[in-house]
Protein backbone atom coordinates (compact mmCIF):
# COMPACT_ATOMS: atom_id res chain seq x y z
CA UNK A 1 0.00 0.00 0.00
CA UNK A 2 1.51 3.30 -1.08
CA UNK A 3 0.77 6.48 0.90
CA UNK A 4 -2.39 6.95 2.88
CA UNK A 5 -4.26 9.41 0.76
CA UNK A 6 -6.93 7.87 -1.38
CA UNK A 7 -8.76 10.84 -2.66
CA UNK A 8 -11.24 9.90 -5.25
CA UNK A 9 -11.84 6.28 -5.76
CA UNK A 10 -12.92 5.01 -2.33
CA UNK A 11 -16.56 4.73 -1.39
CA UNK A 12 -15.38 3.64 2.09
CA UNK A 13 -12.76 5.57 3.93
CA UNK A 14 -11.08 5.72 7.34
CA UNK A 15 -10.06 9.21 8.43
CA UNK A 16 -7.18 9.45 10.86
CA UNK A 17 -5.10 12.24 12.31
CA UNK A 18 -1.72 10.90 11.20
CA UNK A 19 0.03 8.13 9.33
CA UNK A 20 0.86 6.24 12.55
CA UNK A 21 -2.83 5.62 13.11
CA UNK A 22 -3.14 4.22 9.58
CA UNK A 23 -0.23 1.82 10.14
CA UNK A 24 -1.67 0.56 13.42
CA UNK A 25 -5.13 0.03 11.92
CA UNK A 26 -3.68 -1.67 8.85
CA UNK A 27 -1.60 -4.04 11.03
CA UNK A 28 -4.69 -4.92 13.09
CA UNK A 29 -6.72 -5.55 9.93
CA UNK A 30 -4.10 -8.04 8.73
CA UNK A 31 -3.90 -9.65 12.16
CA UNK A 32 -7.67 -10.21 12.24
CA UNK A 33 -8.28 -10.87 8.54
CA UNK A 34 -10.39 -7.78 7.98
CA UNK A 35 -10.75 -7.34 4.22
CA UNK A 36 -9.41 -4.00 3.05
CA UNK A 37 -12.63 -2.70 1.56
CA UNK A 38 -11.78 0.83 2.56
CA UNK A 39 -9.09 3.41 1.97
CA UNK A 40 -7.20 5.50 4.49
CA UNK A 41 -6.88 9.22 4.65
CA UNK A 42 -4.36 10.69 7.06
CA UNK A 43 -5.72 14.19 7.48
CA UNK A 44 -2.76 15.72 9.31
CA UNK A 45 -4.52 16.93 12.45
CA UNK A 46 -7.62 16.37 14.58
CA UNK A 47 -9.15 19.59 13.27
CA UNK A 48 -8.69 18.45 9.68
CA UNK A 49 -10.33 15.09 10.42
CA UNK A 50 -13.43 16.96 11.63
CA UNK A 51 -13.44 19.31 8.63
CA UNK A 52 -12.95 16.51 6.15
CA UNK A 53 -15.72 14.50 7.79
CA UNK A 54 -18.22 17.34 7.27
CA UNK A 55 -16.96 18.00 3.76
CA UNK A 56 -17.23 14.33 2.71
CA UNK A 57 -20.77 14.00 4.02
CA UNK A 58 -21.79 17.16 2.17
CA UNK A 59 -19.64 16.53 -0.90
CA UNK A 60 -20.67 15.59 -4.41
CA UNK A 61 -18.73 12.32 -4.66
CA UNK A 62 -20.64 9.29 -3.37
CA UNK A 63 -19.31 7.87 -0.08
CA UNK A 64 -20.83 4.81 1.61
CA UNK A 65 -19.07 4.65 4.92
CA UNK A 66 -16.71 6.92 6.84
CA UNK A 67 -14.68 5.65 9.77
CA UNK A 68 -13.38 8.36 12.07
CA UNK A 69 -10.47 7.55 14.37
CA UNK A 70 -9.63 10.41 16.71
CA UNK A 71 -7.56 10.92 19.83
CA UNK A 72 -9.43 11.91 22.98
CA UNK A 73 -7.13 14.76 23.78
CA UNK A 74 -7.01 18.46 22.90
CA UNK A 75 -8.25 18.74 25.59
CA UNK A 76 -10.30 15.62 26.44
CA UNK A 77 -12.86 13.02 25.41
CA UNK A 78 -15.83 15.05 26.57
CA UNK A 79 -14.91 18.08 24.44
CA UNK A 80 -14.03 15.91 21.45
CA UNK A 81 -17.40 14.19 21.61
CA UNK A 82 -19.18 17.52 21.88
CA UNK A 83 -17.50 18.90 18.77
CA UNK A 84 -18.28 15.73 16.80
CA UNK A 85 -21.87 15.91 17.97
CA UNK A 86 -22.31 19.51 16.86
CA UNK A 87 -20.71 18.91 13.50
CA UNK A 88 -22.73 15.81 12.69
CA UNK A 89 -25.97 17.40 13.88
CA UNK A 90 -25.54 20.05 11.17
CA UNK A 91 -25.64 17.24 8.62
CA UNK A 92 -28.63 15.61 10.28
CA UNK A 93 -26.95 12.88 12.38
CA UNK A 94 -27.80 12.40 16.05
CA UNK A 95 -25.03 11.03 18.22
CA UNK A 96 -25.79 9.45 21.62
CA UNK A 97 -24.98 11.35 24.82
CA UNK A 98 -21.70 9.49 25.30
CA UNK A 99 -19.59 7.43 22.92
CA UNK A 100 -20.39 3.70 22.92
CA UNK A 101 -17.64 1.65 24.52
CA UNK A 102 -17.31 -0.62 21.48
CA UNK A 103 -17.34 2.25 18.98
CA UNK A 104 -20.26 4.41 17.85
CA UNK A 105 -21.92 3.84 14.47
CA UNK A 106 -24.66 6.15 13.14
CA UNK A 107 -26.49 6.14 9.84
CA UNK A 108 -29.30 8.11 8.23
CA UNK A 109 -30.95 7.48 4.92
CA UNK A 110 -29.32 8.95 1.84
CA UNK A 111 -26.09 9.79 3.67
CA UNK A 112 -22.90 7.90 4.49
CA UNK A 113 -22.75 5.65 7.56
CA UNK A 114 -20.35 7.15 10.09
CA UNK A 115 -18.38 5.10 12.61
CA UNK A 116 -16.43 6.79 15.40
CA UNK A 117 -13.69 5.37 17.59
CA UNK A 118 -12.14 7.68 20.15
CA UNK A 119 -8.64 6.58 21.16
CA UNK A 120 -7.82 4.81 23.30
CA UNK A 121 -11.10 3.08 24.30
CA UNK A 122 -14.06 5.46 23.85
CA UNK A 123 -13.97 6.08 27.56
CA UNK A 124 -10.68 7.54 28.80
CA UNK A 125 -8.89 10.67 27.68
CA UNK A 126 -5.85 9.79 25.64
CA UNK A 127 -4.44 8.96 22.24
CA UNK A 128 -3.18 6.25 19.92
CA UNK A 129 -0.19 5.51 22.16
CA UNK A 130 -2.47 4.84 25.13
CA UNK A 131 -4.30 2.33 22.95
CA UNK A 132 -0.99 0.63 22.16
CA UNK A 133 -0.04 0.48 25.85
CA UNK A 134 -3.01 -1.84 26.32
CA UNK A 135 -1.40 -4.25 23.85
CA UNK A 136 1.57 -4.84 26.18
CA UNK A 137 1.71 -6.93 29.39
CA UNK A 138 1.38 -4.82 32.52
CA UNK A 139 4.71 -5.77 34.11
CA UNK A 140 6.58 -4.70 30.98
CA UNK A 141 4.80 -1.38 30.96
CA UNK A 142 5.45 -0.91 34.65
CA UNK A 143 9.19 -1.19 34.03
CA UNK A 144 9.12 1.16 31.01
CA UNK A 145 7.24 3.70 33.11
CA UNK A 146 9.94 3.44 35.79
CA UNK A 147 12.59 4.18 33.18
CA UNK A 148 10.72 7.24 32.01
CA UNK A 149 10.27 8.47 35.59
CA UNK A 150 13.96 7.94 36.23
CA UNK A 151 14.83 10.01 33.15
CA UNK A 152 12.59 12.75 34.50
CA UNK A 153 14.15 12.55 37.95
CA UNK A 154 17.57 13.02 36.42
CA UNK A 155 16.12 15.94 34.39
CA UNK A 156 17.02 14.26 31.11
CA UNK A 157 13.42 14.19 29.86
CA UNK A 158 11.91 17.07 27.87
CA UNK A 159 8.52 15.67 26.81
CA UNK A 160 5.32 17.52 27.69
CA UNK A 161 3.05 15.96 30.26
CA UNK A 162 0.30 14.85 27.88
CA UNK A 163 2.89 12.79 25.98
CA UNK A 164 3.82 10.64 29.01
CA UNK A 165 2.34 7.41 27.58
CA UNK A 166 3.93 8.15 24.23
CA UNK A 167 7.30 8.23 26.01
CA UNK A 168 6.49 5.00 27.84
CA UNK A 169 5.44 3.00 24.77
CA UNK A 170 8.49 4.10 22.78
CA UNK A 171 10.75 3.31 25.70
CA UNK A 172 9.30 -0.20 25.67
CA UNK A 173 9.76 -0.48 21.91
CA UNK A 174 13.38 0.65 22.25
CA UNK A 175 14.47 -2.76 23.56
CA UNK A 176 12.35 -5.02 21.39
CA UNK A 177 13.62 -6.82 18.32
CA UNK A 178 13.98 -4.69 16.21
CA UNK A 179 14.63 -1.80 18.58
CA UNK A 180 12.58 1.31 17.95
CA UNK A 181 9.97 -0.11 15.58
CA UNK A 182 7.09 2.16 14.68
CA UNK A 183 3.75 1.17 16.24
CA UNK A 184 2.18 -0.54 13.24
CA UNK A 185 5.24 -2.59 12.52
CA UNK A 186 5.43 -3.54 16.20
CA UNK A 187 1.96 -5.12 15.93
CA UNK A 188 2.97 -7.09 12.84
CA UNK A 189 6.18 -8.22 14.60
CA UNK A 190 4.06 -9.13 17.65
CA UNK A 191 6.02 -6.87 19.99
CA UNK A 192 2.57 -5.36 20.53
CA UNK A 193 -0.05 -8.03 21.04
CA UNK A 194 -2.89 -7.63 18.56
CA UNK A 195 -4.90 -10.30 20.38
CA UNK A 196 -5.39 -8.29 23.58
CA UNK A 197 -9.08 -7.51 24.32
CA UNK A 198 -8.90 -3.82 23.29
CA UNK A 199 -7.33 -4.70 19.92
CA UNK A 200 -10.05 -7.30 19.34
CA UNK A 201 -12.75 -4.81 20.31
CA UNK A 202 -11.36 -2.28 17.81
CA UNK A 203 -11.15 -4.89 15.04
CA UNK A 204 -14.73 -5.93 15.74
CA UNK A 205 -15.75 -2.27 15.38
CA UNK A 206 -14.13 -2.11 11.93
CA UNK A 207 -15.83 -5.36 10.89
CA UNK A 208 -19.23 -4.04 11.95
CA UNK A 209 -18.63 -0.75 10.19
CA UNK A 210 -17.43 -1.96 6.78
CA UNK B 1 -34.46 40.18 -2.49
CA UNK B 2 -35.68 36.66 -1.89
CA UNK B 3 -34.28 34.30 0.74
CA UNK B 4 -36.06 31.12 -0.33
CA UNK B 5 -37.37 29.64 -3.53
CA UNK B 6 -39.59 26.73 -4.51
CA UNK B 7 -39.96 25.09 -7.89
CA UNK B 8 -42.60 22.58 -8.89
CA UNK B 9 -42.87 20.75 -12.18
CA UNK B 10 -40.50 23.05 -14.05
CA UNK B 11 -38.12 21.51 -16.62
CA UNK B 12 -36.38 18.58 -14.88
CA UNK B 13 -37.45 19.65 -11.38
CA UNK B 14 -40.37 17.86 -9.86
CA UNK B 15 -40.26 19.62 -6.54
CA UNK B 16 -37.27 21.40 -5.04
CA UNK B 17 -36.82 24.02 -2.37
CA UNK B 18 -33.90 26.30 -1.55
CA UNK B 19 -33.99 27.80 1.93
CA UNK B 20 -30.79 29.74 2.07
CA UNK B 21 -30.53 32.44 -0.57
CA UNK B 22 -28.56 35.60 -0.06
CA UNK B 23 -27.23 38.64 -1.90
CA UNK B 24 -24.74 36.74 -4.08
CA UNK B 25 -25.58 33.11 -4.78
CA UNK B 26 -23.37 30.51 -6.43
CA UNK B 27 -24.82 27.29 -7.81
CA UNK B 28 -22.79 24.19 -8.65
CA UNK B 29 -23.73 20.76 -9.93
CA UNK B 30 -22.79 18.16 -12.50
CA UNK B 31 -23.76 18.43 -16.16
CA UNK B 32 -27.52 18.19 -16.66
CA UNK B 33 -28.14 18.52 -12.91
CA UNK B 34 -30.25 21.58 -13.62
CA UNK B 35 -28.06 24.62 -12.93
CA UNK B 36 -29.20 26.49 -16.03
CA UNK B 37 -32.80 25.40 -15.45
CA UNK B 38 -32.60 26.92 -11.98
CA UNK B 39 -31.30 30.22 -13.38
CA UNK B 40 -34.12 30.14 -15.92
CA UNK B 41 -36.67 29.59 -13.16
CA UNK B 42 -35.32 32.64 -11.32
CA UNK B 43 -35.39 34.68 -14.50
CA UNK B 44 -39.00 33.78 -15.32
CA UNK B 45 -40.05 34.34 -11.72
CA UNK B 46 -38.43 37.75 -11.37
CA UNK B 47 -39.49 38.94 -14.82
CA UNK B 48 -43.08 37.87 -14.12
CA UNK B 49 -42.99 35.50 -17.12
CA UNK B 50 -42.04 38.30 -19.46
CA UNK B 51 -42.60 37.07 -23.00
CA UNK B 52 -39.32 38.42 -24.32
CA UNK B 53 -37.38 36.68 -21.54
CA UNK B 54 -39.27 33.50 -22.28
CA UNK B 55 -38.52 33.66 -25.99
CA UNK B 56 -34.86 34.38 -25.32
CA UNK B 57 -34.60 31.32 -23.09
CA UNK B 58 -36.28 29.05 -25.60
CA UNK B 59 -34.07 30.47 -28.31
CA UNK B 60 -30.91 29.81 -26.31
CA UNK B 61 -31.87 26.15 -26.02
CA UNK B 62 -33.12 26.10 -29.60
CA UNK B 63 -36.50 25.06 -28.29
CA UNK B 64 -38.21 27.55 -30.55
CA UNK B 65 -37.42 25.13 -33.35
CA UNK B 66 -40.53 24.18 -35.34
CA UNK B 67 -40.53 20.87 -37.08
CA UNK B 68 -42.37 20.68 -40.38
CA UNK B 69 -44.80 18.29 -38.80
CA UNK B 70 -45.65 20.56 -35.91
CA UNK B 71 -45.91 23.67 -38.01
CA UNK B 72 -49.19 22.68 -39.57
CA UNK B 73 -50.70 20.58 -36.86
CA UNK B 74 -50.52 23.01 -34.00
CA UNK B 75 -49.03 26.23 -32.75
CA UNK B 76 -46.41 27.29 -30.29
CA UNK B 77 -47.55 24.82 -27.64
CA UNK B 78 -46.26 21.83 -29.50
CA UNK B 79 -42.95 23.35 -30.45
CA UNK B 80 -41.76 25.65 -27.72
CA UNK B 81 -43.16 26.36 -24.31
CA UNK B 82 -43.94 22.72 -23.55
CA UNK B 83 -40.22 22.26 -22.82
CA UNK B 84 -40.60 24.40 -19.72
CA UNK B 85 -42.85 21.77 -18.16
CA UNK B 86 -41.66 18.57 -16.55
CA UNK B 87 -41.21 15.82 -19.16
CA UNK B 88 -41.54 18.39 -21.96
CA UNK B 89 -45.30 18.04 -21.89
CA UNK B 90 -47.81 20.89 -22.00
CA UNK B 91 -50.30 20.30 -19.16
CA UNK B 92 -53.90 19.43 -19.97
CA UNK B 93 -56.53 22.07 -19.32
CA UNK B 94 -57.45 20.83 -15.86
CA UNK B 95 -53.90 19.90 -14.81
CA UNK B 96 -51.45 21.87 -12.69
CA UNK B 97 -48.66 23.48 -14.66
CA UNK B 98 -45.39 24.64 -13.17
CA UNK B 99 -45.10 26.76 -10.06
CA UNK B 100 -42.35 29.13 -8.98
CA UNK B 101 -42.64 30.72 -5.57
CA UNK B 102 -40.84 32.47 -2.75
CA UNK B 103 -42.65 32.71 0.58
CA UNK B 104 -46.17 33.97 -0.03
CA UNK B 105 -45.46 35.15 -3.55
CA UNK B 106 -45.68 32.77 -6.42
CA UNK B 107 -46.73 32.21 -9.99
CA UNK B 108 -48.51 29.25 -11.48
CA UNK B 109 -48.17 28.75 -15.23
CA UNK B 110 -50.85 26.54 -16.76
CA UNK B 111 -53.17 26.18 -19.68
CA UNK B 112 -56.69 27.55 -19.65
CA UNK B 113 -59.66 27.63 -22.01
CA UNK B 114 -61.76 30.69 -22.70
CA UNK B 115 -65.05 31.15 -24.46
CA UNK B 116 -66.30 34.27 -26.17
CA UNK B 117 -69.66 35.38 -24.90
CA UNK B 118 -72.00 38.17 -25.77
CA UNK B 119 -72.30 40.80 -23.07
CA UNK B 120 -73.57 44.35 -22.84
CA UNK B 121 -70.12 45.59 -23.81
CA UNK B 122 -69.87 43.28 -26.79
CA UNK B 123 -67.98 40.03 -27.22
CA UNK B 124 -66.08 39.12 -24.06
CA UNK B 125 -63.58 36.40 -23.21
CA UNK B 126 -64.42 34.37 -20.15
CA UNK B 127 -62.27 31.63 -18.60
CA UNK B 128 -63.95 28.25 -18.20
CA UNK B 129 -64.02 26.35 -14.91
CA UNK B 130 -62.93 22.75 -14.83
CA UNK B 131 -66.49 21.42 -14.63
CA UNK B 132 -67.62 23.55 -17.56
CA UNK B 133 -65.04 22.01 -19.88
CA UNK B 134 -67.16 18.95 -20.60
CA UNK B 135 -69.92 21.06 -22.09
CA UNK B 136 -67.74 22.42 -24.85
CA UNK B 137 -66.11 20.82 -27.84
CA UNK B 138 -62.46 21.34 -27.12
CA UNK B 139 -61.73 22.08 -30.79
CA UNK B 140 -63.82 25.22 -30.56
CA UNK B 141 -62.24 26.61 -27.43
CA UNK B 142 -59.56 29.27 -27.36
CA UNK B 143 -56.65 27.81 -25.41
CA UNK B 144 -54.04 29.91 -23.73
CA UNK B 145 -50.99 29.67 -21.57
CA UNK B 146 -51.78 31.74 -18.49
CA UNK B 147 -50.03 32.96 -15.40
CA UNK B 148 -51.87 32.93 -12.11
CA UNK B 149 -50.18 34.88 -9.32
CA UNK B 150 -52.83 34.11 -6.72
CA UNK B 151 -54.57 37.45 -7.14
CA UNK B 152 -55.35 37.33 -10.84
CA UNK B 153 -54.78 35.30 -13.98
CA UNK B 154 -53.07 36.87 -16.97
CA UNK B 155 -53.01 35.44 -20.47
CA UNK B 156 -49.45 34.96 -21.73
CA UNK B 157 -50.29 33.85 -25.26
CA UNK B 158 -52.60 31.68 -27.29
CA UNK B 159 -51.51 28.09 -27.72
CA UNK B 160 -52.44 28.42 -31.37
CA UNK B 161 -49.85 31.12 -31.91
CA UNK B 162 -46.76 30.19 -33.83
CA UNK B 163 -43.33 31.26 -32.68
CA UNK B 164 -43.43 33.89 -35.39
CA UNK B 165 -46.73 35.32 -34.10
CA UNK B 166 -45.26 35.61 -30.64
CA UNK B 167 -42.04 37.21 -31.82
CA UNK B 168 -44.08 39.75 -33.76
CA UNK B 169 -46.16 40.46 -30.67
CA UNK B 170 -43.09 41.10 -28.53
CA UNK B 171 -42.09 43.98 -30.74
CA UNK B 172 -45.47 45.62 -30.48
CA UNK B 173 -45.89 45.06 -26.76
CA UNK B 174 -44.58 47.19 -23.93
CA UNK B 175 -41.95 45.39 -21.83
CA UNK B 176 -43.73 43.46 -19.12
CA UNK B 177 -40.75 42.86 -16.88
CA UNK B 178 -41.52 43.89 -13.33
CA UNK B 179 -37.93 44.61 -12.29
CA UNK B 180 -34.56 44.83 -14.02
CA UNK B 181 -33.47 41.29 -14.90
CA UNK B 182 -30.13 40.82 -16.60
CA UNK B 183 -29.00 37.47 -17.90
CA UNK B 184 -25.47 36.67 -19.03
CA UNK B 185 -25.56 33.26 -20.69
CA UNK B 186 -22.60 30.90 -21.04
CA UNK B 187 -21.76 32.70 -24.29
CA UNK B 188 -22.32 36.16 -22.87
CA UNK B 189 -24.66 38.80 -24.19
CA UNK B 190 -25.02 40.07 -27.76
CA UNK B 191 -23.34 43.28 -28.91
CA UNK B 192 -26.81 44.63 -29.51
CA UNK B 193 -27.85 44.05 -25.90
CA UNK B 194 -24.51 45.33 -24.62
CA UNK B 195 -24.73 48.51 -26.66
CA UNK B 196 -28.24 49.28 -25.46
CA UNK B 197 -27.20 48.64 -21.84
CA UNK B 198 -24.18 50.86 -22.36
CA UNK B 199 -26.36 53.67 -23.66
CA UNK B 200 -28.18 53.60 -20.34
CA UNK B 201 -25.08 54.20 -18.24
CA UNK B 202 -22.73 56.02 -20.60
CA UNK B 203 -21.31 59.24 -19.10
CA UNK B 204 -22.78 58.43 -15.66
CA UNK B 205 -20.81 57.68 -12.50
CA UNK B 206 -21.66 54.03 -12.85
CA UNK B 207 -19.71 53.88 -16.13
CA UNK B 208 -16.55 54.21 -14.05
CA UNK B 209 -17.35 50.94 -12.27
CA UNK B 210 -17.39 49.07 -15.56
CA UNK B 211 -14.07 50.58 -16.60
CA UNK B 212 -12.63 49.74 -13.16
CA UNK B 213 -13.67 46.15 -13.83
CA UNK B 214 -11.92 45.75 -17.14
CA UNK B 215 -8.84 47.42 -15.66
CA UNK B 216 -8.40 44.20 -13.67
CA UNK B 217 -7.07 42.72 -16.90
CA UNK B 218 -5.82 45.77 -18.79
CA UNK B 219 -4.86 48.52 -16.33
CA UNK B 220 -4.20 51.04 -19.13
CA UNK B 221 -7.81 51.18 -20.36
CA UNK B 222 -9.11 54.73 -20.09
CA UNK B 223 -12.49 54.59 -21.84
CA UNK B 224 -15.09 52.59 -23.77
CA UNK B 225 -17.37 53.54 -26.65
CA UNK B 226 -19.81 51.70 -28.90
CA UNK B 227 -19.52 52.49 -32.62
CA UNK B 228 -21.00 51.19 -35.88
CA UNK B 229 -19.09 48.09 -36.82
CA UNK B 230 -18.92 48.86 -40.51
CA UNK B 231 -19.96 52.27 -41.69
CA UNK B 232 -19.85 51.55 -45.40
CA UNK B 233 -21.69 48.23 -45.57
CA UNK B 234 -25.12 47.36 -44.24
CA UNK B 235 -25.19 48.12 -40.54
CA UNK B 236 -24.26 45.16 -38.37
CA UNK B 237 -24.89 47.07 -35.18
CA UNK B 238 -22.47 48.67 -32.80
CA UNK B 239 -19.45 47.05 -31.23
CA UNK B 240 -17.45 48.04 -28.14
CA UNK B 241 -14.09 49.78 -28.59
CA UNK B 242 -11.66 50.61 -25.83
CA UNK B 243 -9.13 53.37 -25.51
CA UNK B 244 -5.82 52.29 -24.05
CA UNK B 245 -3.31 54.84 -22.78
CA UNK B 246 -0.29 55.21 -25.07
CA UNK B 247 -2.08 53.64 -28.05
CA UNK B 248 -3.46 56.24 -30.43
CA UNK B 249 -6.21 54.26 -32.15
CA UNK B 250 -9.03 52.67 -30.12
CA UNK B 251 -9.07 48.85 -30.31
CA UNK B 252 -12.03 46.47 -30.37
CA UNK B 253 -12.76 45.14 -26.87
CA UNK B 254 -13.01 41.62 -28.23
CA UNK B 255 -9.49 41.83 -29.64
CA UNK B 256 -8.27 41.98 -26.04
CA UNK B 257 -9.48 38.46 -25.29
CA UNK B 258 -12.37 36.49 -23.85
CA UNK B 259 -11.67 37.43 -20.24
CA UNK B 260 -11.91 41.12 -21.04
CA UNK B 261 -15.25 40.65 -22.81
CA UNK B 262 -16.61 38.46 -20.00
CA UNK B 263 -15.74 40.93 -17.24
CA UNK B 264 -17.16 43.79 -19.29
CA UNK B 265 -20.44 41.97 -19.90
CA UNK B 266 -20.83 40.75 -16.30
CA UNK B 267 -20.19 44.13 -14.72
CA UNK B 268 -22.18 46.03 -17.34
CA UNK B 269 -25.14 43.69 -16.74
CA UNK B 270 -24.70 44.02 -12.99
CA UNK B 271 -24.79 47.81 -12.92
CA UNK B 272 -27.79 47.77 -15.26
CA UNK B 273 -29.67 45.49 -12.84
CA UNK B 274 -29.99 48.13 -10.11
CA UNK B 275 -32.77 47.14 -7.66
CA UNK B 276 -33.23 43.96 -9.66
CA UNK B 277 -31.50 40.68 -10.38
CA UNK B 278 -28.52 39.39 -12.33
CA UNK B 279 -28.01 35.81 -13.54
CA UNK B 280 -24.68 34.60 -14.86
CA UNK B 281 -24.48 31.10 -16.35
CA UNK B 282 -20.98 29.61 -15.97
CA UNK B 283 -19.48 32.63 -14.28
CA UNK B 284 -15.89 31.54 -14.88
CA UNK B 285 -16.07 31.36 -18.68
CA UNK B 286 -13.02 33.09 -20.11
CA UNK B 287 -11.77 34.19 -16.70
CA UNK B 288 -8.33 33.06 -15.54
CA UNK B 289 -8.38 31.85 -11.93
CA UNK B 290 -5.95 34.56 -10.84
CA UNK B 291 -8.44 37.37 -11.42
CA UNK B 292 -11.59 35.57 -10.31
CA UNK B 293 -11.19 36.73 -6.72
CA UNK B 294 -11.09 40.35 -7.86
CA UNK B 295 -14.15 39.84 -10.03
CA UNK B 296 -16.10 38.26 -7.14
CA UNK B 297 -15.03 41.16 -4.98
CA UNK B 298 -16.50 43.63 -7.43
CA UNK B 299 -19.68 41.54 -7.72
CA UNK B 300 -20.17 41.45 -3.93
CA UNK B 301 -19.47 45.17 -3.50
CA UNK B 302 -21.54 46.44 -6.41
CA UNK B 303 -24.47 44.14 -5.73
CA UNK B 304 -24.66 45.48 -2.19
CA UNK B 305 -24.37 49.08 -3.31
CA UNK B 306 -26.88 48.81 -6.15
CA UNK B 307 -29.27 46.41 -4.40
CA UNK B 308 -28.92 43.64 -6.97
CA UNK B 309 -29.50 39.98 -6.13
CA UNK B 310 -27.02 37.86 -8.04
CA UNK B 311 -27.35 34.19 -9.09
CA UNK B 312 -24.40 32.51 -10.79
CA UNK B 313 -23.68 28.97 -11.85
CA UNK B 314 -20.25 27.42 -12.12
CA UNK B 315 -18.35 24.27 -13.06
CA UNK B 316 -15.04 25.48 -11.78
CA UNK B 317 -13.48 24.62 -8.45
CA UNK B 318 -11.25 27.70 -8.74
CA UNK B 319 -14.32 29.81 -9.08
CA UNK B 320 -15.93 28.22 -6.00
CA UNK B 321 -12.71 28.65 -4.05
CA UNK B 322 -12.32 32.34 -4.95
CA UNK B 323 -16.00 32.86 -4.21
CA UNK B 324 -15.53 31.31 -0.77
CA UNK B 325 -12.58 33.58 -0.02
CA UNK B 326 -14.56 36.68 -0.92
CA UNK B 327 -17.69 35.42 0.87
CA UNK B 328 -15.52 35.16 3.96
CA UNK B 329 -15.07 38.92 3.95
CA UNK B 330 -18.77 39.58 3.25
CA UNK B 331 -20.10 36.96 5.66
CA UNK B 332 -23.82 37.73 5.53
CA UNK B 333 -23.98 38.23 1.81
CA UNK B 334 -23.20 34.91 0.15
CA UNK B 335 -24.68 31.49 -0.32
CA UNK B 336 -23.50 28.35 -2.07
CA UNK B 337 -25.68 25.47 -3.17
CA UNK B 338 -25.23 22.33 -5.25
CA UNK B 339 -27.95 20.69 -7.28
CA UNK B 340 -27.74 16.90 -7.17
CA UNK B 341 -29.55 14.46 -9.35
CA UNK B 342 -30.03 10.84 -8.29
CA UNK B 343 -32.28 8.36 -10.06
CA UNK B 344 -34.16 11.09 -11.83
CA UNK B 345 -34.77 13.12 -8.68
CA UNK B 346 -33.24 16.51 -8.00
CA UNK B 347 -32.21 17.70 -4.59
CA UNK B 348 -30.42 20.73 -3.24
CA UNK B 349 -27.44 20.72 -0.89
CA UNK B 350 -26.95 24.01 0.91
CA UNK B 351 -23.54 24.96 2.28
CA UNK B 352 -22.90 27.51 4.97
CA UNK B 353 -19.62 29.42 4.91
CA UNK B 354 -17.95 27.09 7.43
CA UNK B 355 -18.83 23.95 5.49
CA UNK B 356 -17.64 25.43 2.21
CA UNK B 357 -14.40 26.62 3.83
CA UNK B 358 -13.83 23.16 5.34
CA UNK B 359 -14.44 21.54 1.96
CA UNK B 360 -11.99 23.86 0.24
CA UNK B 361 -9.38 23.41 2.96
CA UNK B 362 -9.60 19.61 2.92
CA UNK B 363 -9.85 19.47 -0.87
CA UNK B 364 -13.15 17.58 -0.97
CA UNK B 365 -15.27 17.87 -4.10
CA UNK B 366 -18.24 20.24 -3.79
CA UNK B 367 -19.31 20.45 -7.42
Amino acid sequence: MAGFNFKDECANVVLTEGKNDCHVILALCRRHDIPETFGFYACGSDDKVLKRLSALIAGSEPVNTIGVILDSDNPNLKARWRSLKQRLLKEGYRLPERPKSNGTIVSISGKPTVGIWLMPDNNMDGMLEDFCLDLVDENLIAFSSECVREAERRQMATFIDSHRFKAVIHTFLAWQNEPGMPLGQAITARALDGDKPLAKEFSAFLKRLF
Amino acid sequence: MISEFKIKNFRLFEDIEIRRLSRVNLIAGKNSAGKSALLEAFLLYFSGMSTDVLMELLNLRQEDWESVQNKYSSGFAASGARHLFKDHRMPELSEDGFKLSSGDNGIHIKTAAYVREESEKGLKRRPLDADELDHYDSDFLDKYLIMDDGAAARILFSLDNSVKDIRRRIFSMPKTTTMPCQFVSTHGISDKTASSLWDGISLTDIEKEVIKGIKLIEPDVTGIAFVEANRSARSEGRIPLVKIANINEPVPLKSLGDGMTRIFQIILSLVCAKDGVLMVDEFENGLHWSIQKDVWNIVFKLSKRLNVQVFCSTHSRDSVHRFQEVWNSHKKFGSFIRIDRHNGNSSVKEYDLELLSDSMETDVEVR
